[in-house]
This record gives C-alpha cells, sequence and structure tokens, in this order.
C-alpha cells in the first residue's frame, strides 16, 4: 500500500506513475491520496505549487477516521467518467452519517479548504434545518440551553411582525 | 487520542451547543446562507437558543421590513444588515428616514422605497447626510417628487444605482442635480420621467461617465443628445423604448458609434426605420441583444442593417409587420443568433420560417407566439434542426395540426420552457413531449384536446417541473393533478383555474408540493375548505392565491390560511362563500398587502371595515363600488394615509360560459 512517491512525474512510458501525497492525522496515522485528488483542497493544492507536497503533511486538527473519510470524498471527486446522478448519490449516502461526524467533516473540509465538501456538509445542515419549528430543531441537535419565555415571546413576536 | 469504539449501550451524544459550538461562526454563517428560500427557516432558528439568536442576528445582510413602525427593533437586532427593502411599507415618513439615517449611518449600501410614500426631500436630505456609504437607491414611482428631491439625490455622492422610474414631477433641473453631484453613477433609470428632455439626458452623458446602464424609456428627447450618449466609453445597455422624439433623421456623425453597447432596446419607437436604427448600432459591433418590438416593419433592409452585428446573440422584433424576404435575410446574417423573438408578428410565413431555422441550426430560444400562418411544415423543420432549444413558445398558432406537437418530443429534448397556450395538441403530443425531461416551465392553458391521460405523462417522466399552467383545459380532473403532483415535487406555480372537476383529494395532493408559492385554482365548484386547509398547512410558502368563484370555500378554509400561511402577500376570495370571520382572520398574516373581494355576500360593511383596519400591510384592495357609500369617509382617508389604495368595481355578477364557446367568441373579437 505505500508506493514510494515518484521522483519526477514526467517519465515517458505510459501508464504515468501516479504521483501520491502523503498525509498524516493527529492521532498519528498515515494515509495517501494521489495529487490529482488532493487538488480539491486548495490547502493542499498551495503547499503542492509550492513544493512543499514532496514528504509527509501533518494535518493536526483531523482524527485518523475523519481524515480517511475525507480522502476517500476526494478521491471520487477527481475521479473522471463518474455523471452526475451517481456523484450525487453516492454524496447523499456519504453524509448519512451521525451529527458528530458530519460536523467533524464540515471542520475538515474549512480546514483543508475543500469547497464541495464544505458545500454539501453545510447544505445537509441546512437541509436538517428547513421547515421545521425551534422545538424540531432543538430536538434534532439536543440543545438544551433556550431562551427565557419572556425573551422567546419577544422575538416570536418580532419575527411576524416586524420584517419578512 | 483515539475514538473509543462504541459500547453495546450507544454512548449519548454530546449535549447542547456542543455540537454547534464545534463550528465557527464562519461556517453556521454558511450553513444559514443555504436556507434562503423560506424566510421561516432563519426565524424558527433563531428561536432555538439564545446563541442561535445571536448568529441569525449577525449574520443577516438584508432586511425586508413590514411595518414603518418597527424598523427601530429591526434595525437594532440586525446590526449587519445594510441593504433596507421597504417595499412592504407603504407609510415611510421623514421620521421613518431619520431612523434608518441614526441607526446604520455610512454602513447603509442599498435602500428601496418603490412601493412608499410620504417621505419628502428634507428626510432625503437628512438621510444623505449620514448615510455616505449608499450604493444603490430605489425611488421609483414617487410621483410627486420634484426638483428638490432630487437635488437631495444628488448629495449620495457614492451612489452607482439609481432608478427614478415614473418620477414623472422632475425636470431637467432636478437630473441636472443628480448628474453633477452622483458621478459614480453605473446604473440610471429615468424610464417615464415625462419633465425629463434633452438637456438633463445631455448633462448625464457629460457629466456621469461611469455609466454602465440607461433606461431612457418614454423620455420626450430628440436625435439631439444621442451623439453624447454615445460617447459614454462604458454604456453596455441602452434602453429607448417608446422615445418617439427620436427619428431617422439621427446624425450621422454617430459613425463613431458606441463601441461598449451590448445590450440595446428600441421597442415602440415609432419614427424610427431601418434607417434610423442603422446609425443607431453603427460601430455597436459588440452588440449581444437587439430589441425592435413594435417598430417599423422587418424589410430585406432592415435585415441587411443587421450584417454588421456579428456578436448578436438574441433579437426580439415582437408585433412587427414582416415580411418573408425579411425572414430569408435574417435567415442569412446574424448566425450567432441563439434567440429569435417572432411573438405577435404578422406574415412570418412557413416559408420564411423553415429557411431561417435551416440557417440557425443553433437557436435556443424560439418565440412563435401568435404566428397563425405557421403550420406543421415550419414544426417539423425547427424539431429537426434545432436539437439545442430550450424554450419554445407557441402560444395560438393556431394551423398547426395536433400531429406535429408528437415531434417536438421525440427530438427537443433540452427543453425547459414550453408554451403551447391555446393550441391543438393532444393526449398523444403531451406523451411524447413528456420525454422532455428536462421541462421546467409547461404551459398548456385552453388546449381542449388534452386530458387526464396525457397529463399523467408528464407527471411521470418532468421531475423538474416548476411552472405548469392548465387554465381553462376542461378535459383535466382531479386524477391528472393527483399525477403531476406525485411526478413533480419542485412545483412553485400552479394554474388550474376552471378546470371544474378539480376536487379536494387534488389539492391535498398539490400539498406535497412545499415549494408551492402561486395556486390559481378559479372557478373550481368542487373544491371546499378542506382541500384549501391541505394546501395551507403544508405548503408554507404558498405566496399568491386566487380561489375567485370557488362557491363552497367558506371561513373554515381562512384559519388554516390564517395560522399557517405567513408568505401570504396577495389573495383574491372573490364570488366566494367567505364572511366577515374569514376576512377578519386574515389580518394575523403580517405581509398580507394585496385583497381582492369582489361580491361576498356573507360580508357586510362593518364586517369588512373591521378586517380593513385590522390589516396592517394592505397596499391594495378591490372591492364592489357600492361599499363607498355604506362605509364613513374618514375610515377610507385613514387607510389611505396608511398607504392603502382602493380600486373600485362595478362589476355585475356574471354567469360562466362554457370553455368553447368562450373561445369561438375570442376568434370573432380577432378576425
Amino acid at each position: 500500500m505505500s508506493s514510494p512517491p515518484s521522483a519526477s512525474a514526467s517519465s515517458s512510458p505510459p501508464p504515468c506513475p501516479k504521483k501520491m501525497i502523503t498525509l498524516r492525522s493527529s492521532d498519528g496515522a498515515t494515509f495517501e491520496i494521489e495529487e490529482t485528488a488532493a487538488l480539491q483542497s486548495k490547502t493542499l493544492e498551495n503547499m503542492i505549487h509550492e513544493n512543499c507536497a514532496s514528504t509527509l503533511i501533518p494535518v493536526p486538527n483531523i482524527t485518523g477516521e475523519v481524515l480517511a473519510r475525507v480522502v476517500e470524498f476526494c478521491s471520487k471527486h477527481a475521479e473522471a467518467g463518474v455523471d452526475d446522478e451517481s456523484l450525487g448519490a453516492w454524496d447523499e449516502e456519504f453524509v448519512a452519517v451521525d451529527h458528530t461526524t458530519l460536523f467533524d467533516y464540515i471542520r475538515a473540509a474549512n480546514f483543508l479548504e475543500i469547497p464541495t465538501l464544505l458545500d454539501l456538509g453545510c447544505q445537509t445542515v441546512a437541509d436538517m434545518i428547513k421547515g421545521k419549528t425551534p422545538d424540531e430543531i432543538k430536538k434534532t441537535f439536543k440543545i438544551t440551553t433556550a431562551c427565557t419565555p419572556e425573551e422567546e415571546e419577544e422575538v416570536r413576536g418580532e419575527n411576524q411582525w416586524a420584517f419578512e | 487520542m483515539k475514538r473509543h469504539k462504541p459500547a453495546v449501550a450507544p454512548a449519548p451524544a454530546p449535549e447542547g451547543p456542543a455540537l454547534f459550538d464545534l463550528l465557527s461562526e464562519e461556517i453556521v454563517f454558511m450553513i444559514l446562507d443555504f436556507l434562503d428560500e423560506d424566510p421561516l427557516d432563519r426565524k424558527a432558528f433563531s428561536l432555538v437558543c439564545r446563541s442561535f439568536l445571536a448568529l441569525e442576528s449577525r449574520h443577516r445582510k438584508s432586511l425586508r421590513p413590514l411595518r414603518a413602525e418597527h424598523l427601530p427593533t429591526a434595525l437594532a437586532r440586525y446590526p449587519g444588515a445594510a441593504a433596507l427593502d421597504l417595499s412592504l411599507c407603504p407609510r415611510v415618513t421623514d421620521a421613518s428616514l431619520a431612523v434608518v439615517a441614526a441607526a446604520r449611518g455610512d454602513a447603509l449600501r442599498s435602500l428601496d422605497l418603490s412601493r412608499s410614500r410620504f417621505f419628502t426631500a428634507a428626510g432625503l436630505m437628512g438621510l444623505a447626510s449620514r448615510c455616505r456609504g449608499l450604493l444603490e437607491l430605489d425611488l421609483s414611482n414617487a410621483t410627486e417628487m420634484r426638483d428638490s428631491a432630487a437635488a437631495a439625490v444628488a448629495e449620495f455622492k457614492n451612489l452607482e444605482k439609481l432608478r427614478l422610474a415614473r418620477c414623472k414631477s422632475v425636470t431637467d433641473i432636478g437630473v441636472g442635480c443628480i448628474a453633477v453631484g452622483c458621478r459614480k453613477l453605473r446604473l440610471l433609470s429615468l424610464k417615464w420621467c415625462l419633465g425629463v428632455g434633452d438637456l438633463g439626458v445631455g448633462l448625464v452623458a457629460v457629466k456621469c461617465k461611469e455609466i454602465r446602464s440607461l433606461d431612457l424609456s418614454y423620455l420626450p428627447i430628440s436625435n439631439k443628445c444621442l451623439p453624447s450618449i454615445m460617447k459614454l466609453q462604458y454604456l453596455e445597455e441602452l434602453v429607448l423604448e417608446g422615445c418617439f422624439g427620436i427619428d431617422d433623421e439621427c446624425p450621422v456623425i454617430l459613425k463613431d458609434g458606441c463601441k461598449s453597447l451590448k445590450v440595446l432596446d428600441m421597442s415602440s419607437c415609432q419614427n424610427i426605420t431601418h434607417v434610423g436604427s442603422s446609425s443607431i448600432t453603427n460601430g455597436a459591433g459588440c452588440l449581444q441583444h437587439l430589441t425592435l418590438a413594435y417598430g417599423s416593419p422587418v424589410t430585406f433592409a432592415l435585415a441587411a442593417s443587421l450584417k454588421r452585428l456579428s456578436m448578436l446573440e438574441s433579437l426580439k422584433l415582437d408585433g412587427c409587420m414582416v415580411t418573408t424576404s425579411g425572414l430569408k435575410a435574417i435567415g442569412n446574417c446574424c448566425l450567432s443568433l441563439t434567440g429569435l423573438s417572432l411573438s405577435k408578428c404578422s406574415g412570418v410565413t412557413d416559408d420564411g420560417l423553415s429557411f431561417l431555422v435551416t440557417k440557425h441550426k443553433q437557436l435556443k430560444r424560439l418565440d412563435i407566439t401568435c404566428c397563425r400562418k405557421i403550420t406543421d411544415v415550419s414544426i417539423a423543420h425547427i424539431t429537426s434542426l434545432c436539437a439545442g432549444l430550450t424554450s419554445l413558445r407557441m402560444e395560438s398558432c393556431s394551423h398547426v395540426p395536433k400531429e406535429a406537437f408528437v415531434l417536438i418530443g421525440q427530438r427537443c429534448h433540452a427543453l425547459e420552457e414550453l408554451d403551447l397556450t391555446d393550441n391543438e395538441v393532444d393526449d398523444e403530443g403531451l406523451k411524447s413531449i413528456a420525454r422532455c425531461s428536462k421541462l421546467s416551465i409547461l404551459k398548456l392553458g385552453i388546449c381542449l384536446n388534452i386530458t387526464d391521460e396525457g397529463l399523467s405523462h408528464i407527471g411521470k417522466s418532468c421531475s423538474k417541473l416548476v411552472e405548469l399552467d392548465l387554465y381553462r383545459s376542461a378535459g383535466i380532473t382531479g386524477l391528472g393533478i393527483q399525477e403531476v403532483a406525485r411526478g413533480c415535487p419542485s412545483l412553485e406555480t400552479v394554474n388550474v383555474s376552471y378546470c371544474n372537476d378539480i376536487t379536494d383529494a387534488s389539492l391535498m395532493s398539490l400539498s406535497k408540493c412545499k415549494r408551492l408559492k402561486t395556486l390559481e385554482i378559479r372557478g373550481c365548484p368542487l373544491i371546499t375548505s378542506l382541500g384549501l386547509a391541505a394546501i395551507a398547512v403544508h405548503c408554507r410558502q404558498l405566496s399568491k392565491l386566487d380561489i375567485k368563484k370557488c362557491c363552497n370555500i367558506d371561513d373554515a378554509g381562512m384559519i388554516p390560511l390564517a395560522h399557517f400561511s405567513q408568505n401570504l402577500r396577495q389573495i383574491n376570495l372573490s364570488y366566494t362563500s367567505v364572511t366577515d370571520v374569514g376576512l377578519l382572520s386574515l389580518a394575523s398574516i403580517s405581509c398580507l398587502q394585496s385583497m381582492t373581494i369582489l361580491h361576498l355576500k356573507g360580508l357586510t360593511p362593518s364586517g369588512l371595515a373591521a378586517a380593513l383596519l385590522a390589516c396592517g400591510g394592505l397596499t391594495k384592495v378591490k372591492l364592489q363600488a357600492s361599499f363607498k357609500v355604506v362605509l364613513p369617509q374618514p375610515l377610507f382617508e385613514h387607510l389611505e394615509a396608511r398607504g392603502c389604495l382602493f380600486h373600485w368595481r362595478n362589476k355585475v355578477l356574471q354567469a360562466e360560459l362554457d370553455p368553447k364557446c368562450w373561445k369561438l367568441l375570442l376568434e370573432d373579437v380577432m378576425h
């Protein structure tokens, strides 16, 4: 599984050996990702262009479990020849996880600047909020602190009458 | 620190805001950006807990208050709202403007006062002195506004977009002040500013060098102002609709032309022929969109003048008389054309149209509304040659036989918009059209040959449908609607007026379409309050509702609307069984602006008065003239001062005509 990164990507004989980047998570696990997939992340893209990517890249904020899945996401989205519909279905499955994991994905996407994953995560959370009453939202995200009844009454009134 | 493996009993998830606390404010703002469809979603979010309230308050960038009285609280709650849309506040006084100025100051970027009255030049002056960062201002419809107010507007030195449509009391002097004061203007609309002429427009052209978009529609300007307009270096969009003062005598100085011009609209310029329009488009080699609607005949000469517009993408010739040689000449030039409108053009023949389409296979948008000489020959050409067609409008092409519509579905699979109103299309045609799975707008009004069978094909395949019009297509019953509701969850606009077999069950199916915003079910006698309740409960984004002549809807239908339809802006209740009670209950819908309430048998004068007083946001009410005399005049004065306009009608109760009889009557009128 650990093939040495090729010294130069411009060797002539086909097939070109794929350039791999190695990432290390906060808990010490390493993961390999193709350069083309890594380009999905703006942070990694900058590093690649500045040629810092030949050695191990530490990703201190992200655990191994989450990083593995992020690598999976980037690889899937870098694949050629996948049509929009099946990619959409794959994405839907990808985010069908518990809230904690979903929020981990979002934070990882934010740190690594992966716009596709960030949008997907945020849209998923937004979809969980759409059409729900405040109590339902509280239940969904297990939020216990709330406003006092007076505050709530005031805000409710404002929401209904003050603006659209 | 490795994550622990899940125990046999699932560990409790982290409590409370701990979950959302993991996300930075920036990320929560991104999530809130996705909650832009229904205003109620962000409101629900804000009520969850104190930190969510604070987050939502910091996130909101634009605000649309419902009443001017609530401005202070709304502005205090949303310190970041820099775009203020007061179009729901009919009454905005100088005091309200002062509140805005004090609360926002230089941070205010955009202000919409186009539906508001009662402010004066003094208020605008106060605003200008404190809101120096204002970039966008809409003062359209301020018919009483005079040059003194325009001078106040000139004090907004950083203004980039200014709309003054229908400000008919402003003169050249006022516009001159604005031109001198607002040097950074990029967009200016003076449409219908009948007091402005060559002098004012000339000053704008000389002083506002940054102008990109200029709307001079219906101004009494003449050829004299054109040379200076054409010298504007960055001008991209010029609208000269209805400028009767511009004629073919345009000076040939225009040979320098306007190189940056991309959009030109010269509709309804009665005194310009191809000679004049040729001079104006001289040098405008970058022109992309040209509108010559309701103008002089489209002849060979006109088409020839279009030859040098090599980048022309769209051409609108609505309402012009067209010759076959003209059409053929257009066919031979403008090869970059992707959009063509021949709506209501007389003289469009199969010969001309087929030739044109043969040369323009890349056409994406084609409008042949009311081209009554077109037959299946043209349709065959269009469908076989223009495979990339995304929009086809062919309302009232009465000579196209029903067999021709099958061709549309066979070949034009990129279609997103299709208007077949008042045509012979039948179920076979619809079955074929259902293959256009990208359809989002489908208009099948007055199509008397279609039935539920045809519609069910649409329901099965066109899942992206957003707008469906079945006005007076009496062959459609509740079953057809149920099929569509099942298969088209994205529907936003539905019109089934006068399809008298629509039932409550159909409305219950339609309630699955959560995005429904506009529903017109006029003249459906089988519908009761039960069906309406289903829509009210499930379709929270409902904004426009027309239930005229649904005589079986009564007060019981108004209660759910009052409770659930908090986005309802416009309602037509004429000829229903709603009484005082039902009407009054609608007062709890805070954004209700427009009401049409003719011939409500159960409406009493005092009930009407109570309802009108309670509905604080009303700006437009249509009702019977008979109420004018039985209610006290001070009541109407008070309501008008609050910003409500009354439209009085003397309509007599009309019996419904059967659809075919109605259609024949219309044809008699047309020929």
